[in-house]
């Protein structure tokens, strides 16, 4: 038993004071009687048992010392540590993160292994049968994003199957955003406990949360693991020509075991090199692979089964075709022209006035350069410049000339303005923009004061960059970082023509340049990571079975670009169909959260209590004898004074008979 | 005939006037007095014969006899002896009560039974002693004959006054205290006592007495009007007690003092002592002229 205010031990000076009274009071009236003959005979009677009568004669005294005990017990506020019983609403919190994915080993039967989350289920599932099968049940999901799946649900059934329908989540986890929620729902509600079922692997904490309601976190596997994950993996295209590619790839033991297994490289789906690893726990190594063929998706797997399944393998892409085409609209612009072939592009150079059609052949991006607007006209050359990347110089939109301020300039970051700073240089005139209508699909990433002077931005999933001022009024192009910001500008627009979308994080949103023929698109999984995924070949069939196409996100009909990819790790296929039943097929891959590796990582999980809270006995000022009540794992402070108060209730009733017995002599 | 300080009435005396205690069995005293006697004696009522020896009182010859039969009889008569009775009173300090209520005084009640006992007993000429005692005998009077002592035997009982202490085993089991006649012994008492009853009683009943127990109990003692917490303090011996009175202990109570006249009752009856329980609360002339009587201690 603990006392949250031990300066209330003076008030225990009152027994004394008590007992006191007691003689002062207790004065038994002298009377004479001829002879204790009789009496005593009769005193022999009732004193059958000699010291229990002596007690009985000072009950009175007795029960109100015990009263007086009790009120100062009261007053010092026991409580003890208690296995906290369900309260009227329990918030189920069901972590659902990649690392519930992980296997632990089954309590009932150690032979078997099920994931964290599967374990978390059906710990949830004995709560809520058992111990709390009276209470009002909310079952908040971590993943993502909070998701309430029942809310004050008092049938079992529905909660049971709001449980089992919880999947894991590999992307991201909302864990802050998640508990902000659960403090939220139990805000004002006094008589609510949040239990969250979780291996404590958390990425984020809970600062600056304030829950009113216990908080308990209930342990899921803290087992032994082992763990190796594939920390990066890429490949890149080889010094020497395009056949050849070198890999690099970095495995990290994350578990508490050492471990050792075989590490093979796909490309394709023929094994291209294996390699042997062995890890200590915490250890890191980076592994080399040199001169392997060409080829449009490499895959490195690991060939032994541990116990967190969904970073075992890893996908890589070629970055696309280096030469990529440009078609540049302009009435000449030598810098420029010479900038792009710096940067490795092929330039086709045209003059846009007279042209009713773009030139034939594929361009990766289009650069225009002080086209006056209108210029160009037609359908072709409208279509041309809604499904390719454009660079605008000066074109396309009306303004109005004007000097730009003598400001500093403010860069933000972004992959166009990497290592550019704009030291020094000069700009004579810009043509103003409507930021607002006229580049709406886009930020202004280089500004004047609050003049634009860059803008770039998606537009239907295609990048889009302009420039508001002339190159010829700049001294821009006489700049040394002129070449590198042409560089970048290519680099950027060109990178969504890759053949992959490269790799996204589970759950993400992602822009995908999505073509504007296009009618419909789906995700095609080509093969899952995590538990029951099947490890293979990765050529163009879908190898987990049962595992349908997603169907890609849209809005009025069309394909949206900005596209979430889905939740399962593995790599899939981004199929577009257009209206001919044409097909364009992009490879992603979605990777679990990287931070989910650490399976053993295990994070204090600290949930603070509102510092001026109702266990706090009111009008208290002496901060210093306050006990702060904390929570501790599975027990809660259980306060006694209700307790102490029904029984000091009933000492009174004893009292007032023991006190109207002693005086109802007829 | 008046009785001073014992608030006796008068036509009480003189009812008791006529009356005259009965005794049991004939006694043998040493004077001339109205109980038939054991032995034969000068009375007028004629108990045998017997031959004339010399020295014989010649004024019992029957001369019809001799000269019917020639032989010398001497008529014998029953002799006709007085009654001693001794009257014992308690004076010890329980005996004092209740204090503040004098109408029903156990003393003044006991001094009232005995002056009326005393009273019969001389007016039937036999002799009457009375003794006060408490842990000893306090006070003594000596044999009264006839009714004009009368005056002195209420004198003298209503000059007791209850003193501290009560031992009535010490008081009664001595030599002098002990009627050394036969007679009729009266013992006025509340009995209260924690030992030494039985042993007086069965003392004096060696003695040859006859013994007539009367115990004397005020209301209060019989039936307490006590409650709350008191501390009883003993008279006689001056320590305390503290008891929570409460109905049950009162009832608890009554019936230990139930228990207790019972057993005193037995006792007596056992051996053919007589035993009455008088009540401060029963007037005396009610005490006297029926229970006396209904023991057949009155003719």
């Amino acid at each position: 038993m603990q006392f949250q205010s031990l300066v209330s031990l003076w008030f225990g000076l009152t027994l004394p004071a008590i007992v006191l009274m007691y003689l002062l009071k207790r004065k038994y009236v002298d009377t004479e009687v001829p002879s204790h003959l009789l009496w005593n005979r009769v005193l022999r009677n009732l004193e059958a048992n000699r010291p229990w009568q002596r007690l009985r004669n000072q009950l009175l005294l007795i029960l109100q010392l015990l009263i007086a005990v009790l009120l100062v017990l009261a007053l010092m506020q026991p409580w003890v540590w208690a296995k906290s019983g369900v309260k009227g609403h329990l918030v189920l919190v069901l972590d659902r993160s990649a690392s519930m994915d992980a296997l632990t080993p089954d309590p009932e039967d150690s032979q078997q292994k099920l994931t964290r989350l599967e374990l978390a289920k059906r710990m949830a599932a004995d709560v809520v049968q058992g111990e709390a099968s009276g209470s009002a049940v909310t079952v908040i999901s971590m993943g993502g994003q909070p998701e309430v799946l029942v809310s004050r649900e008092r049938k079992t059934d529905s909660v049971l199957a709001a449980l089992q329908s919880v999947e894991p989540s590999y992307g991201r986890t909302a864990y802050k955003e998640t508990m902000s929620l659960a403090a939220a729902l139990t805000q004002d509600d006094t008589d609510a406990e949040i239990r969250v079922l979780t291996d404590a692997g958390w990425s984020d904490g809970t600062e600056g949360l304030t829950f009113r309601v216990p908080v308990r976190v209930e342990p899921v596997g803290d087992a032994p693991l082992n763990n190796i994950a594939i920390v990066q993996f890429g490949v890149r295209n080889g010094a020497a020509a395009g056949s050849v590619a070198n890999g690099v790839a970095a495995l990290k033991n994350t578990g508490n075991s050492i471990l050792e297994t075989d590490v093979t490289l796909y490309a394709d789906s023929a094994a291209a090199e294996t390699a042997r690893i062995r890890l200590e726990p915490g250890e890191q190594r980076t592994l080399h692979f040199d001169n392997i063929r060409s080829s449009d998706v490499y895959k490195l797997s690991m060939e032994a089964k541990d116990d967190y399944a969904a970073d075992n393998e890893a996908f890589a892409f070629l970055s696309g075709d280096q030469n990529r085409k440009v078609l540049l609209l302009t009435e000449g612009n030598l810098f420029l022209e010479k900038a792009l072939q710096l940067a490795r592009a092929e330039v086709i150079k045209v003059q846009a006035e007279g042209m009713t059609a773009p030139p034939q052949g594929e361009f990766d991006l289009v650069v225009l350069d002080r086209l006056q607007s209108g210029a160009i006209t037609g359908e072709a050359w409208q279509r041309l410049l809604r499904e390719k990347p454009v660079w605008s110089i000066r074109s396309g939109y009306q303004g109005t000339e004007t000097n730009p301020p003598q400001a500093d300039y403010q860069i933000s970051e972004h992959p166009v303005t990497k290592y550019i700073r704009f030291q020094d240089t000069h700009i004579a005139k810009i043509l103003h923009v409507e930021p607002k209508d006229q580049a709406a699909w886009g930020e202004p990433i280089v500004s004047a004061g609050l003049q634009p002077l860059i803008f770039a931005g998606l537009e239907n999933g295609q990048p889009r960059l302009l420039f508001t001022f002339d190159l010829q009024q700049s001294d821009l192009p006489l700049r040394p970082e002129f070449p590198i910001l042409v560089q970048n500008a290519v680099d950027w627009l060109g990178s969504t023509q890759r053949a992959s979308l490269g790799r996204v994080i589970a759950g993400e949103k992602t822009d995908i340049p999505v073509s504007a023929q296009t009618v419909s698109a789906q995700w095609l999984p080509i093969e899952l990571a995590g538990t029951g995924a099947s490890s293979g070949s990765v050529t163009g069939k879908v190898q987990a079975a049962g595992q349908s196409p997603v169907p890609a996100e849209e809005a009025e009909g069309a394909v949206l670009s900005g596209q979430t990819v889905p939740n399962r790790p593995g790599l899939y296929q981004f199929v577009e169909k257009d209206e001919d039943g044409g097909e364009r097929k992009t490879y992603l891959e979605v990777s679990a959260d990287p931070r989910e590796s650490a399976i053993t990582e295990r994070k204090e999980l600290e949930f603070a209590r509102p510092t001026a809270g109702n266990l706090k006995p009111l009008g208290s000022g002496d901060s210093g004898s306050q006990v702060q009540l904390e929570e501790r794992e599975g027990e809660s402070p259980y306060p006694l004074l209700p307790w102490i108060i029904a029984l000091v209730t009933l000492i009174v009733v004893a009292e007032w008979g023991v006190y109207h017995r002693g005086n109802s002599v007829s | 005939m008046s009785a001073p300080n014992l608030g006796l009435d008068p036509k009480l005396l003189l009812r008791l006037e006529q009356m005259s205690l009965a005794a049991k069995r004939r006694i043998r005293g040493t004077m001339q007095g109205k109980r038939g006697s054991k032995q034969l004696g000068a009375s007028l009522e004629f108990a045998d014969y017997r031959m004339y020896a010399p020295g014989d009182d010649i004024r019992r010859f029957d001369w019809g006899a001799y000269a019917r039969t020639g032989k010398p009889f001497i008529k014998q008569f029953m002799d006709e002896q007085e009654l001693q009775v001794n009257l014992y009173i308690d004076v010890s300090r329980s005996m004092g009560f209740p204090k503040d209520d004098a109408a029903r005084n156990k003393l003044l009640y006991a001094q009232q039974l005995a002056a009326c006992v005393g009273f019969i007993a001389l007016s039937g000429y036999d002799r009457v002693s009375a003794r006060l005692f408490s842990d000893r005998v306090e006070r003594e009077l000596p044999m009264l004959r006839g009714k004009g002592s009368a005056h002195r035997l209420f004198q003298f009982l209503s000059e007791a006054e209850a003193v501290s202490g009560g031992d009535i085993a010490d008081a009664v089991m001595k030599s002098g205290a002990i009627p050394r006649q036969p007679g009729m012994t009266w013992i006025f008492s509340d009995f209260l006592y924690e030992t030494g009853i039985e042993e007086t009683l069965s003392f004096l009943l060696a003695a040859r007495q006859e013994v007539v127990v009367v115990q004397v109990l005020s209301e209060e003692e019989v039936r307490p009007v006590l409650s709350g917490d008191l501390r009883l303090i003993d008279s006689e011996f001056g320590t305390g007690k503290e008891v929570a009175v409460t109905g049950r202990v009162i009832e608890a109570y009554r019936s230990a003092v139930r228990q207790y006249t019972q057993s005193l009752r037995r006792f007596c009856h056992e051996r053919g002592m007589i035993y009455l329980l008088a009540t401060t609360d029963v007037p005396v002339a009610d005490t006297v002229q029926r229970s006396l009587r209904v023991n057949g201690l009155l003719l």
